[in-house]
Formats: structure tokens, sequence, C-alpha cells
């Protein structure tokens, strides 16, 4: 099995995805190709329904691609069953989803551990202190036993981001984690985002904020389901 | 100055909040999210609520929407009580007289985008029922939704289904509009549209009162209201407005 | 705890009315269940065993006075079991109000009873000049009180009640357990008290269940002619060697029909709990898509769903089976004590608990299983997006396109139309469901009619004003010229009755059969005839058969020669016809009267008497009067009266047997709208429930609370009534399928059928009335939450 560029962490070669909608085809992304390096920090921005948070779906497997392959630190995600995809999802990807999909019934904290039942890193006592920690570093300690549906918006949007982290992956694929969060809020997760960068984690980031080109490696600018820049790589 | 910001009710303001306090109880225990809100909101105004993430904004629209109902104190809209209205009462006053965009849009997943905006004009009888679909079509070009007019919201992006939101809201033309993070998941650009159309619409005489977080809005809005743990702690002052009621239209008067 | 049971605690909890919903499903399927499977394996099974528990007589004879020595001197024969001697008396028993009610009295033998046991239920056995009654007919008495008899021969005796008893054999010889009069029962030595002779007159004999066919045969036929060889004359002589339970006919159609509606109710429950468990796990579409983007394998969100799912189904079957458990067996008390036989006590019947252990723990299992392999079918965030709206169907639906057309329709409208469509497989399983439910329910009223209907035609049997019933022959003559000295009397019309042997061929006795003589032309009688006709003037030997013959001896026909030992003559009739009568293997012919008395030997002569009045006596109590006015003048004319009774009553008694079937047919329908009205309860409620946060964004954009109300009540009467038209079609078939089994199971021929509309629009209304309320109650829970709460509720 072909592995891809074995110094690239991800990598995708035409990567195509057409959604069907009562029969019609719509192409969200076509024939993308890109790799990104171990350790680099990418910015995704563009339109509105520009095909980003489609590109970041391919790349985490929970979608259905149509044409093309992806690479993610050496798995053929294209290849993966359904199976294998979700617990290499759990052990590998930090996902941040732009609408953070967590689970209403639960508190916070058991949606943060849940994420480590599920992947066998659930260890009783010692879990609920990393959820904890993570909660403390998004400033949500006080709201640990708060269900979703009791706290703001911006609150939801960085449990999604402390779930996403719970198990140490090696790569963080986040939309628009700071889209509902007020400046300094924001700045808290940046922070986080370097010192993940720092600890040689490998993050790709859609997002609209003004900051972004001072903050990442590289910005992808994704337009009609096309990269028409990547901020260095050739096309 | 500050003092002028309090008008007590009836000398022009037409959202005026009293004494307005919210707890919330949960597992954590009660939490304050709004200590005794005054404020005042006028006619051809187009403020912007700020404040840290949690600080208590989406609480206190709430409290002026009617879709919370507060713990303490009272909240009058154009003199009336909203929260001493029945609830049957209160939905058709809000559809007709409210835009709301939700932070979580809350577009009804079984109806075409279309469909969500012609919803309020169905609903409240506003316009006449072959007008609706025009109109309908016009709202969403304006926020560039045009051709996914026929689309359902789960096949659209998150960023597309915000923009069909706000042009639900304008569907009643609304003297007043209140809208939550509207921009939230919007490029730029098309945050940007937005924005023009809301300082449009304040020039009409309409009142707008949006939370944001988008730092360069600052120039546009008449005013900000600055949250923090559930207090306001700073407003920009009330800047001059056009006086529109008298002579153009009377487009920002509440309807009864 | 591992967080994700966690998860699964919080979904039991999280939403307590879903819960309760769910779990109100699944009891109700598994209580219909229950209670007919319970019901139908009970039913047969006591019958059968309580009847053979109180040795029923395989042979009896009735012959003249014969005491002890005969009865030892039989019970040493080989073969013989037990044999037994027994009498009957016909006398009338004083009612509270001073009248006089027909009682059966059954002698019991001096030596403790071996035969057609009586089985007491309260106080004691009789000593001398005490009495005990068969419960099967309410009296004015308690046990302690003192009785008045009198006899046939106008002597009155008080006698003390002292106990209550139950006994199978009533209905064996008459034919009809249902117009059976009051049972008493009193100690061989009593029999001096009331005047009459202590003998026997009937022997009952068992035989050893071992014996063959032939052996059997030869020992009748050893009896005969022992009882003979002593000098008495041998009346009849009755082989009941394989007769079941009197009322077998209706325990059978009760039985037949609950495996009907059995089938019926497990293919509801099945829809009824697949249905439930569908619309619980569409909510979970998400959670699951959820779950997997986490990092959950498709064998642990399965076992956990397995989990959830089994709570529900353990919940309901815990309360489900003992509680249908307990009303199999109140039904089958009632028919017990409606049929005559002995219901068993509280038990589980194995058969039941499987079917409902199936349908509580397997079922939802499979019907769980199906949306999870569906969401690990789609990528995992189709599942999350996923609203339950087949979205890619929605677009092209053809039906959709249709109500697009319509012009000015309304969006509201609109939205209502949608819904209902919009899980297509689980509006089809609530429709059928449904529709099964209301068929059912429909379908019992329609049997009720047809057995109605029959019910009226059989009293046409019996159109005389007065039936007079004498304790031996008298000269028809003389009694209608006494009979007409009462002012009203318009028309005397003897009937004559007359016990024969059926014949074969080879001149063996086959069965045995009572032939009635009447008038031709008789105007009291309106047969309904199966074939042929009536008795006719002219007629002499001619003969119409009931349907027992049918469905005994199918090659017979009409124009054929038949045989029967009368009086030990044989004498042939020709089959002139073929006619209904209430049920049973009971064999019933009609003849020509002066036919019939001449070859027994009773010219002119006969006990059984039909009245006629000159106006018609529309009130019973005229009726009454008349029938007492000629008990009296007979009585005093020294005349040995049984009975002098009035058609409607005995019309009222015939009819009681049919009348439990229609009873019992409203506690079957019943239970149907019981499963309906949960499955449609249920399912709108959780179709209403699911969408309690849309009904939030309507509330905020401006629809008032009625409007929310009318959407979802519009859902719920669309739902309804197509539920209706479909169960209105199905009722026919079911309607004709549960006359059929009732008709064949008592009758043993294709009876009536027919129709009512009350069914259809009984069901109707509670359709109608359930989709609102089912609508209303999460509707109106939405609404009194504040917007806030609604639309953060998933
Ligand atoms: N139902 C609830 N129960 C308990 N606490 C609540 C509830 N709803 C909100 N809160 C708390 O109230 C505070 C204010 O919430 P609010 O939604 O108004 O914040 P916000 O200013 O809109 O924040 P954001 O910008 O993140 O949306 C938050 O800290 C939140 O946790
Ligand atoms: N399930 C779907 N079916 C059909 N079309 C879809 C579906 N999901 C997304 N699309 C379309 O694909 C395009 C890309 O969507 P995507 O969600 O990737 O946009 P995006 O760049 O993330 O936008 P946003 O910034 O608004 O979130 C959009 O035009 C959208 O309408
Ligand atoms: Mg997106
Ligand atoms: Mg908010």
């Amino acid at each position: 099995m072909d592995t891809g560029n074995r110094e690239a962490m991800i990598e995708v070669r035409n990567l195509v995805k057409t959604y069907y909608t009562g029969g019609k085809p719509f192409s969200a992304l076509r024939s993308v190709n890109f790799s990104i390096s171990a350790n680099e920090y990418v910015g995704v921005i563009g339109k509105s329904g520009a095909g980003k948070t489609t590109l970041i779906n391919m790349l985490s497997g929970v979608d259905q691609i149509t044409g093309g392959e992806v690479y993610v630190n050496g798995t053929a995600v294209h290849a993966l069953g359904d199976d294998q995809l979700a617990l290499w999802r759990g052990l590998n990807l930090g996902v941040v989803f732009q609408s953070f999909h967590l689970l209403p019934m639960l508190s916070l904290l058991d949606n943060i551990t849940l994420a480590m039942d599920f992947c066998g890193t659930y260890r009783h006592g010692k879990s609920e202190k990393r959820a904890m920690a993570l909660l403390d570093s998004v400033e949500l300690a006080d709201h640990a036993r708060k269900l979703p549906a009791q706290i703001s918006g911006g609150e939801k949007q960085r449990v999604a981001i402390a779930r996403a982290l719970v198990n140490d992956p090696a790569v963080i694929l986040a939309d628009e984690p700071t889209g509902r969060l007020d400046s300094a809020t924001s700045e808290t997760i940046f922070r986080i985002f370097d010192h993940l960068i720092a600890r040689g984690k490998t993050i790709v980031m859609v997002s609209h904020d003004r900051t972004l080109a001072d903050r990442v490696n590289r910005v992808f600018n994704l337009e009609d389901g096309q990269i028409i820049s990547n901020g260095g790589e050739e096309l | 100055m500050t003092a002028s910001l309090t008008p007590s009710h009836g000398q022009g303001a037409l959202i005026e909040m009293n004494q307005v306090g919210k707890t919330f109880y949960s597992a954590s225990g009660p939490f304050q999210a709004l200590k005794d809100i005054e404020l005042s909101f006028y006619r051809g105004e187009f403020v912007g609520v700020i404040g840290k993430s949690g600080s208590g904004k989406s609480t206190l629209v709430n409290m002026i929407t009617g879709i919370d109902h507060p713990t303490r104190g009272k909240v009058f809209v154009d003199g009336i009580d909203i929260h001493a209205m029945p609830e049957s009462k209160q939905a058709r006053w809000r559809g007709r007289n409210l835009g709301v965009v939700f932070q979580f849009f809350q577009l009804l997943p079984m109806l075409t985008l279309a469909e969500n905006v012609l919803l309020p004009m169905d609903f409240c009888n506003m316009y006449s029922p072959a007008e609706r679909p025009e109109r309908a079509y016009a709202l969403l070009k304006m926020v560039g939704l045009a051709d996914l007019a026929h689309k359902l919201p789960g096949s659209v992006s998150v960023g597309q289904q915000q923009s069909a939101a706000i042009a639900r809201a304008l569907a009643n033309n609304p003297p007043i509009i209140v809208a939550d993070e509207p921009t939230g998941n919007l490029d730029l650009k098309t945050a940007d549209s937005v924005y023009n159309r809301f300082t449009a619409l304040a020039a009409e005489g309409r009142t707008i009162i949006m939370i944001t977080h988008d730092p360069e809005i600052a120039g546009r809005l008449t005013r900000t209201v600055t949250l923090k743990d559930g207090e306001i702690i700073n407003q920009s002052s009330v800047k001059t407005l056009t006086p529109a009621g008298n002579t153009t239209n009377d487009q920002g008067d509440v309807n009864r | 705890m591992r967080p994700r049971w966690r998860k699964v605690i919080a979904d039991w909890w999280s939403n307590l009315s879903r819960f309760i919903l769910v779990t109100l499903s699944l009891m109700g399927g598994l209580f219909s269940i229950g209670i007919i499977a319970g019901g139908y394996v009970t039913t047969l099974e006591d019958m059968e065993s309580g009847f053979k528990a109180i040795s029923p007589s395989d042979v009896r004879i009735r012959t003249e006075a014969f005491d002890q020595s005969l009865i030892d001197y039989v019970q040493s024969l080989e073969g013989v079991v037990a044999a037994e001697g027994e009498k009957m008396l016909f006398a009338q028993l004083q009612t509270a109000d001073g009248e006089w009610q027909d009682i059966i009295i059954r002698v019991l033998p001096e030596e403790e009873q071996q035969i057609n046991l009586v089985e007491l239920l309260e106080g004691r056995l009789p000593q001398e000049q005490e009495i005990i009654f068969d419960i099967h007919r309410t009296i004015d008495y308690g046990i302690g009180d003192q009785v008045t008899i009198q006899t046939a021969a106008g002597q009155k005796r008080q006698l003390q009640y002292t106990g209550t008893v139950r006994d199978q054999t009533i209905g064996t010889l008459s034919g009809s357990y249902f117009v059976a009069p009051v049972y008493g029962y009193i100690a061989y030595d009593t029999l001096p008290w009331l005047h009459q002779e202590k003998h026997y007159e009937v022997l009952l004999v068992t035989v050893d269940p071992q014996l063959s066919a032939e052996d059997y045969k030869a020992l009748k036929d050893d009896l005969t002619g022992l009882v003979e060889q002593s000098g008495r004359y041998v009346f009849t002589i009755t082989d009941l060697r394989n007769n079941d339970h009197p009322n077998s006919g209706y325990v059978r159609a009760v039985s037949n029909l609950l495996a009907l509606l059995g089938l019926l109710s497990v293919l509801l429950s099945g829809f009824l709990v697949y249905n439930a468990m569908a619309a619980l796990l569409a909510q979970q579409m998400q959670h699951i898509g959820i779950l997997k983007a986490i990092g959950a394998r498709q064998g642990s969100i399965i076992k956990m769903y397995m989990v959830f799912i089994f709570v529900f189904g353990l919940l309901a079957l815990i309360v489900a089976v003992p509680l249908s458990a307990w009303s199999a067996q109140a039904l089958g008390q009632f028919l017990g004590l409606r049929l005559n036989f002995r219901a068993g006590d509280l038990r589980l019947v194995p058969f039941a608990l499987v079917i409902q252990t199936v349908i509580a723990i397997i079922l939802p299992q499979a019907a769980g299983i199906i949306p999870i392999l569906k969401a690990s079918k789609v990528s995992v965030q189709e599942a999350i997006n996923s609203t339950g709206i087949q979205i890619d169907e929605f677009g092209k639906s053809r039906l959709d396109r249709r109500l697009e057309k319509i012009k000015n329709i309304g969006r509201p409208l609109l939205i209502s139309l949608r819904n209902t469509f919009r899980r297509k497989s689980r509006l089809v399983l609530t429709l059928i469901t449904l529709s099964l439910a209301g068929a059912v329910f429909i379908a019992t009223f329609n049997v009720r009619a047809s057995v109605e209907k029959y019910i009226d035609k059989v009293t046409a049997y019996i159109l005389a004003d007065v039936n007079l019933d004498f304790d031996r022959n008298y000269r028809i003559n003389e009694i209608e010229a006494i009979a007409k000295t009462i002012p009203q009397v318009v028309l005397v019309e003897p009937r004559s009755a007359a016990t024969a042997q059926l014949l074969n061929d080879q001149g063996e006795a086959l069965e045995t059969v009572e032939i009635w003589g009447t008038p031709p032309d008789s105007s009291t009688i309106k047969p309904i005839l199966l074939d042929g006709r009536w008795i006719v003037a002219g007629d002499r030997n001619a003969i119409v058969l009931n349907e027992a013959f049918i469905s005994n001896y199918p090659d017979l026909q009409v124009g054929d020669i038949i045989n029967f030992n009368i009086k030990h003559r044989e004498i042939s009739f020709v089959i002139v016809g073929f006619f209904q009568f209430i049920g049973n293997d009971f064999f019933l012919a009609y003849a020509p009267i002066d036919y019939l008395n001449e070859v027994s030997g009773n010219r002119h002569k006969a006990a059984n008497y039909q009245v006629v009045a000159d106006v018609s006596l529309v009130e019973q109590d005229r009726e009454e009067a008349l029938a007492r006015t000629l008990d009296e003048t007979f009585r005093s004319a020294g005349f040995s009266i049984r009975s002098a009774s009035t058609s409607k009553s005995i019309r009222g008694n015939a009819t009681l047997g049919l009348d439990t079937m229609t009873f019992f047919l409203l506690i079957m329908s019943g239970l149907t709208a019981l499963v309906g009205s949960i499955s449609l309860t249920g399912t709108m409620g959780m179709n209403v429930m699911e969408r309690t946060r849309e009904i939030g964004v309507m509330r905020a954009i401006g629809a008032t609370d009625r409007q929310v109300m009318k959407l979802v009540l519009i859902e719920g009467v669309i739902i309804g009534l197509i539920s209706w038209f479909i169960g209105v079609l199905l009722a026919f078939p079911i309607s004709y399928l549960m006359s059929y089994i009732i008709n064949m199971s008592i009758f043993g021929v294709t009876g009536e059928f027919s129709i009512t509309i009350n069914g259809f629009i009984i069901w109707l209304g509670i359709v109608l009335v359930l989709s609102v309320i089912a609508g209303l109650i999460p509707a109106n829970n939405a609404a009194r939450l504040t917007i806030r709460e609604v639309l953060s509720y998933e």
C-alpha cells in the first residue's frame, strides 16, 4: 500500500467531494492537492460555502470521500473502513467541529471523558483529572458539571476544543474554533494552539479571524472547492 | 451623560430594561447571569453588545425578545411590559415586531431555505400570499443564497445557514432586529454585506441590537454596551441619530 | 462507572416522558399477547381437564325403577369402571315474591358419587330434607335459607339450602346448557319427604378408557341386555363416551377466535414494539454519529444500545407478564362462569411467556440494530446531520411536488402534511398497527351483529306466547278444550317428543336423536332452512333434520331415506329438509306429529303445547299473566304440569350462550382499542416530542400556540383518518373470518354475516379523540416551557 510522502504529515491528492441533493450533483471540492509536513500550522480561509468544512471532514474521515487520496500520519484515510476509522480518529486526531457536536445528556466533564472511553485511554479517576485540567485551560472548570444546554455558545465551543485535545492527538483539525469567541477568549485558544505546535503537533485550522495570517505558517485560500493559493507550495 | 442614556419610560426609549436580573439553577448551583440591568434602546440605534464569552450577552438579548423570562425586573418595549403579556399574544407580537437571529440559527430542518424565510410571513399574515415568495427570494439574494433557496438547511454550509437565518429575521420587515452573533460563521466579505444591510436598516429608523465579537465593526455602531459577569461595565455614547420617524417613513414604529 | 454507561443512564432519565411512552407501548403489546395467548391455552385446557375430572358417564340408560342391587351387578361387569343410579325430578321452586320457577332436582346416589361428580363450591352436601343448587342460575336465596319446592303432583315441601355446586353435565341431554332451568340436588333419603319412591331411574356407567370400540359396543349391548333381562323396559340408551363438555362448542369458538386475535395481536405488538424502538433510535441517530466521530466503534455502539433497549423491554415484561396472566385468569373465570367449566388457578403459560419474551427482548434488539446499522452505512457527517428526514428522497418526492402545486396551501399546512409523510417507514408501520387494531375493533362489532341477527332467527323456533310442559302425555283435544276456556287463547298447538336411535344400513344404532312432532305448516315455528323444506300438509313420514346431521353425516341429502329405532321398531323417514338450530352436537329432528305419535304409540297425545294468545302480547308481564293462568287452570284440574313458561323467557335463556360470545367479543374489542390507542398515542407523542425544538422555533418567529396546535392536530388527524380508512377495508375480511369461526365452532355451519355501522363510527371517534390527545399533550408541554428551554431541547 502506498503510504504517501513520508515526510508529509498530511498528504492530499486529487481530492474530490461531490454532494447529491435530490439527485443533483454539487461539487464541493474539485481536485484538491496539497501536503502538510509534521508540526506545520496551517490556516484555511475562504468564503462561506467555499468548502472549508468539507475539506476538514475529508481529512478526518467523517464523510465519504468521492475521489482521490488522503493520507494522514501515514494512514490512507480513504481506504479505511468505518470501524478502523473511528478508532484511528479517536487516537490520532483531535477534531473541533464547527457545530461542536456535544452530547446533550452528558455533563461537560462526561462529554470529554467519553472520548477517552471509546479509545481505551480511559482510566478511572485519572481521566477525570485530565478532563478537568483541560476544562480549566479553556476557563470552564466551574461549569464542569453543567449540561451543554446550560452554557453559552462560546463556552460550548471551548468544550469542543477541550474534547478534541483529550487523547493528546498528533494532528488537530479545527473548524472555526474561535468563531464564537471574543478577542480575549480567542487569544486564550490561540495560545493553547501555539503551545501544541511547540510540542510538535500538526494543526489545520479553518478561521475567519483577521489575525489568522500572522499566527500560522501557511494559509490555504479556498474558493469554489479549489485551493487558489496555499502560501508558497506549488499547486 | 450616563443619566441621559437611561431616561425613564415614555421619554422616547423604545426598549427599556428595569432592574433586570436572571439567575440560572444547574448542577453547579445557582448562577447569576444578569445582575440588575438598567438599559434603554432608542429608535434608529445600531447597538453592539460585546463582552467576554459567558458574560451574559445572549441572556440579555433573550430578555428583550421574550425568549427567556427574567428572574427579577421588567422589560418594556414601546411601553408594553412584554413579560406580562400572555404567551399566546407574545408570539404574534414578536413575529411582527422582532426579527431574531439566533446564535444557533434554528432553521426548521424539514423546510427549504426559501420556505424558512416564508414562514414568519405566513404565521403573521404579513404581505399578500402572492408577494411572499418574491420577497423571500429577494432576501435570500441579499445574503447571497439565491442559488440555494431550494436546499434544506442540512445540506448547506454552516455560514449559509446563518445567512438564511438573517434573511428570515428580516422577513416581516420588523422595526426591531435582535441578532446574536450573526456573523460568527461568516467570512469577512459576507459579514460586511450584513453590516451594510443593518446600517441601512438603522438609517430607516429601525432599531438593531447585535451581539458581536468583531472589533472592526465598532465604527458602524451608534453605541456599544459592554458586559462583564452579568453587569454593564461600559457604554459608549449615543451618537446623534438621523431623525427618521417624522419625514420619510414610519418603519421604525412598533406594531401593537 | 465508565462514561459510556453514564450516557446510557442519562438517556433513560433525561427524557422521562419518552421513556414512559416507549415502555407503555411495549407493555400494551405484551399485555394483549399475554391475555390472548394465556386465555387461549387455559380455556381449552381447563375445560377439558376439568370435565375429565368429574368422571362423566360414558353410557346412560334410562329405564324403569331399580335399586342398588342392579348397580352392584353392573359394577361387577368387566370393562365397567363405575356404575351409579340417578333420578331426576321436575318440580318448581318458589321465588322470593311467591312465584314458581322450574327446577330440575337431581337425586344424588346413596353411596358416594363416582360419576358426573358435582363440585362443591360452598357449604356442604345435602342430607335429609336439605337441598343444594348449581351456580349457573342465580336464585333468590342464600345458604341457610329454607326454600319451598312444589312437586309435579302439587305437594309443597320445605328444604334447607346448604350449599352450592358446579355441575358440568348440565346441558348434556337437553342440548343446551343455556335453556336449562335451576338445578337442585338432594340426598337419596330425601325422596320420601317429597312423596317420591326411593329408587333410581337412570343407570350411569363409566367404562375402562382402554376399551376398544368393538369391546365398548359389546359392553353397551350387554348392559342393555342385562337391564332388559331384569324385566325393565329400556327407554333410552345414550352413548356419551366421546362427548366433550356440553359447552365445548362455545369454548372452541372462543379459543379459535383467540387464536386468530392472538395472531393479529402478535403482528400488532410486533409492529408496535418495532415502531416505538425505531422512533426512539431515530432520535439517537445524531448521537450515534457523534459517538463515532469521537472514536466509538460499531461494536461498542451496538453494545451500548442493546443495553439501552433491553431495559425498556425488561421493564415492560416485568409489568406485563403478571398483569396479563392475572387478566387471562380473570377472562378464564368469566368464561368458566358463563360456560360452566372450572377455570384453573393463576398461572404462567409457558407458550405466552415465550412469545412475550421474544417480543419484549429480542424484537426490540432487532428493531434497534437497524438504525445503528443504517447509521454506520452513512458517513458520520450524514448521521450527525440527519434530522430523521430522508434528505435525498425528499427533494424529488412526488407527493411533495404535488403538495407544492396546490396554490395557497399555506406554509403551516404544508408543514403538517410534510411532517406526516416525513418518516415514511415509521408512518407505514404506524398505519399498519393502527389499521389492524381498528379492523379488529370494527370486526368485533360486526361479529356481534351477526350473532345477534342469528339470535333473532333462532327465536323464530319459539313464536308462541306460552310454552306448556306436562310431566306426561295427555290427550290433545282434552288439553285444547281446557286451554280454550281461557278467553285470550286462540291457538293451542301440540308438540310431542320421541327419543329415537339413528340406525345405519346394518340396523345398528348410531346416535340418539330427539324427534319433535309438529303439526304441518306450524304457525309457531319459522325455521332457518339450510336445505329443502319444512313439514307441510300431506306429509307423512317426512322428517327435517338439524345441522348436527350435516356435520356428522355430510353424505345425507334431501330425498334420502333415513331409519330410526323408535320403541324397538325400525321406522323409515324421508328427509325433506335441513334446518339450523342453536348448535352443539345435539341431534334434533322435526316430523309430522300424527305420524310420530302413531309410531311411538301415543296416538292423539302430547306432553308439550304451544299456546298463542289473541292479541300479540308484546309486554312480558301480560304473557306471564297468561302463563300463570294456564298453570293454575291445569294444576287445579289435576294435571301434572311441569312448567308454563313464556316464550320470551325461553328465548332469553336460549340466547344466553350467544350473549357470552358477544360479551367476550366486547372485551376483545376493548383490548384491541387499548392496544391501538397506546400505539397511536405513543407514535404521535414521540413524533411531536421529537419536534419540541421546531415548535420552539415556530413560536419564536411568530407562530401562536393555536397555530402550533393546529399543525400538530392536523398531522394527527391525517394519520388517524388514513388508518381508519385502511382499517375499514381490512375490517371486512376480518369480520367475515371471525363470524366464520364462531359459526363453525358453535353451529358447525357457515352462518349469518352482518355488518353494522357502529364499530366503524366508534372507532373513528376513538381515532380522532386519541390523535388529538396524543398530539396535544406533548405540544402543550412544549408551549409551557420558555422558548430558550425548548430551543436547547434535544
Ligand atoms: N440554563 C443555564 N443554566 C445555568 N447557567 C447558564 C444557563 N444558561 C447560561 N448560563 C450561564 O450564564 C452565563 C451567561 O450566558 P450567556 O449565554 O448569556 O453568555 P454569552 O455572553 O452569550 O456568551 P457567548 O459569547 O459565549 O455566547 C454563562 O456563564 C453560562 O454558563
Ligand atoms: N450535505 C450537503 N449536501 C449538499 N450540499 C452541501 C452539503 N454540505 C455542504 N454543501 C455545500 O457544499 C459547499 C461547501 O460547504 P462547506 O460546509 O464545506 O462550506 P464552508 O466553506 O465550510 O462554509 P462556511 O464557512 O459557511 O462553514 C456549500 O456550497 C454547501 O452548500
Ligand atoms: Mg464550514
Ligand atoms: Mg451567547
